[in-house]
């Protein structure tokens, strides 16, 4: 009898033992997680940096060596109009692979659409809300109206006569102007289940429809409206969402 | 049955002490025989690259400031941290070139091609053990250090690593943050003319210097190749193995630039008027030139005489004597 109690108080040690460090019983997950993926492509190929050529629509031969910019304000719609935020102000570095994606948990149900704003909006767009880098280095400075630079998109092309010449493509909210552009995509995204969705930017559009660009005019553009607002305009079909 | 009786008592002990232990994160820690007390030291600051194994104490730092000046730390040669780092200059030298000990807190990446990527401590314990070579044993034989390392880390024995740790404390320390630039921003002071228009020049891109030395560090904290040579030295490739990190180098802070000289990586200009120049008219193009430097097929920014001189004088702006003179940073001996 004795032994038996014993053996009996062993087995309770024993369960109790593989019991103590599992996680409590799994209620069902009501949430499913969403991954947003950044992709980057010229003349819908892959973006490559510093070695393929790529020719826009000018005709004219550019390689590209630096794509960074904000992406802000991406919200999941829901079909009673309620919106789900996804990300306040996301930083993307193509070149260093920062930011390529973003892992969000949210409510596992049909969404109808997604919204996003390509750059800081100026309500969030302040001088000194980034104090380390990457995203600090993306100041916009105080004298041409401070914040972040929406974009860098940066490298080099062949002038007609050959010669080399760099291009700085910097959009930004020029003396606080909000040039930042608002995307919305009516696109059902199922998240019922755990599902991917890629933001898709098309670095040739920036250069094109409505207005053609010469990259020989995209130098020294930070300060000039003219430019910031053809680059706003030709925005418009920068952004696609893919599923 | 006594068997099963010996067997079943020992797996309860087994079981239980298992029990007792299997969540317990804190298996191998050691008590220590005495607590020692230090006194937590704040960095008035934003947010910074700190180190949680290694907090900011009263103690620590002032080990570091010795250790900083104190040539016992050279096994080799006697040298010191402070022969390549003095405080009037900005806490670099004219002969040595060195990348000057200003707001270091902030930086991941460190000398001119970035060789000593991480932490603070990750550099200050390549200085100790490669480059000055220290002699531990030296320093452990040393009753003044003994008791300095005991009340800031209670260490007995005196290591690479607890050396590096004191070293990273004092250079977080070295803050520069009042100079007349960041006056005039506070709306303290005001600029001269020809500061304003320097200041216009260097946040524009008809001057383009914000670019790499952008506020408040006034330096990007990254590499660039910004076209100094057309057959430019390996820079970053030399840690990367990647072409096109050729010929690129950190930026340096512009805090205190007018101190620091000589600049660029090799000490090539000896005044801030060659800099000008240069960047003016003197740019030389490379396959991995930097897209940033704008008009190199031109030469540069082609700046005008009166242009370069409003320019210098706002370069002044940033000497910040408030720094170059605080004894919270002088030698301790």
């Amino acid at each position: 009898m004795k032994q038996l109690k014993l053996f009996f108080l062993t087995l309770l040690a024993g369960s109790v033992f593989f019991q103590s460090c599992k996680d409590e019983v799994q209620e069902p997950n009501p949430n499913s997680q969403l991954n947003v993926l950044f992709n980057h492509q010229v003349n819908n190929m892959l973006l490559d940096f510093d070695t393929t050529q790529y020719t826009n629509v000018l005709n004219q031969k550019f390689e590209v060596s630096t794509l960074r910019y904000f992406v802000s304000a991406i919200y999941l719609r829901k079909a009673n109009g309620d919106s789900v935020l996804v990300k306040d102000i996301h930083y993307v570095d193509a070149r260093d692979n920062i930011g390529m994606d973003i892992v969000k948990e949210v409510a596992a149900e049909q969404y109808v659409g997604l919204s996003l704003v390509f750059g800081i909006p100026a309500r969030l767009n302040q001088t000194g809300m980034f104090t380390m880098k990457p995203e600090s280095n993306m100041e916009w400075p105080v004298p041409m109206g401070g914040g972040y630079h929406y974009m860098k998109f940066e490298g080099k092309f062949a002038k007609t006569d050959s010669s080399i010449q760099n291009f700085q493509m910097h959009t930004g909210p020029l003396m606080a102007k909000d040039n930042s552009l608002y995307f919305t995509f009516d696109t059902p995204i199922d998240l019922k289940n755990d599902a991917t969705i890629t933001i898709n930017e098309h670095l040739d559009k920036w250069m094109t429809s409505p207005n053609d660009l010469s990259l020989k005019d995209i130098t020294k553009i930070m300060g000039n409206a003219e430019v910031q607002q053809k680059l706003m305009d030709n925005g418009h079909d920068v952004i696609t969402l893919t599923q | 049955m006594k068997k099963a009786h010996i067997l079943s008592t020992f797996l309860l002990f087994v079981f239980a002490s298992i029990y007792f232990s299997a969540c317990n994160d804190d298996k191998g820690k050691e008590v220590p025989d005495a607590p020692y007390i230090t006194t937590p030291f704040f960095l008035n600051i934003p947010e910074a690259l700190l180190n949680a194994d290694n907090p900011l104490t009263v103690e620590g730092i002032a080990l570091g400031k010795r250790l900083y000046y104190d040539t016992l730390l050279d096994g080799v040669s006697g040298r010191a941290c402070v022969q390549c780092h003095v405080q009037k200059e900005g806490f670099s030298t004219y002969a040595s070139n060195s990348l000057p000990h200003i707001n270091l807190a902030w930086s991941s990446a460190f000398l001119w091609n970035g060789q000593v990527e991480g932490k603070m401590e990750d550099i200050m314990l390549f200085e100790v053990k490669d480059f000055f070579e220290a002699d531990m044993a030296k320093l452990n034989a040393n009753a003044t250090y003994k008791d300095l390392f005991k009340k800031a880390f209670n260490a007995d024995k005196i290591t690479y690593e607890n050396t590096s740790f004191a070293l990273a404390q004092f250079v977080r320390t070295l803050i520069s943050a009042d100079s007349k630039y960041d006056k005039f921003l506070l709306r303290k002071v005001s600029l001269t003319p020809s500061e304003i228009n320097g200041m216009d020049l260097y946040y524009s891109e008809e001057g383009d210097c914000f670019h790499c030395h952008g506020t408040p560090l006034l330096t990007d904290g990254d590499f660039h190749n910004n076209g100094l040579d057309e057959n430019p030295e390996e820079g970053r490739m030399a840690v990367t193995s990647n072409p096109q990190d050729r010929g690129r180098f950190k930026s340096p802070t512009l805090r205190n630039i007018a101190l620091t000289a000589p600049y660029m990586h090799d000490g090539r200009f000896k005044t801030l008027e060659e800099v000008i120049d240069f960047y003016s008219e003197g740019l030389k193009y490379s396959t991995t030139i930097d897209p940033l430097m704008k008009q190199t097929h031109a030469g540069g920014v082609q700046l005008t005489t009166q242009e370069k001189a409003d320019l210098l004088a706002f370069l002044h702006c940033f000497t910040d004597s408030t720094f170059l003179n605080n004894p919270a940073y002088a030698s301790p001996f």
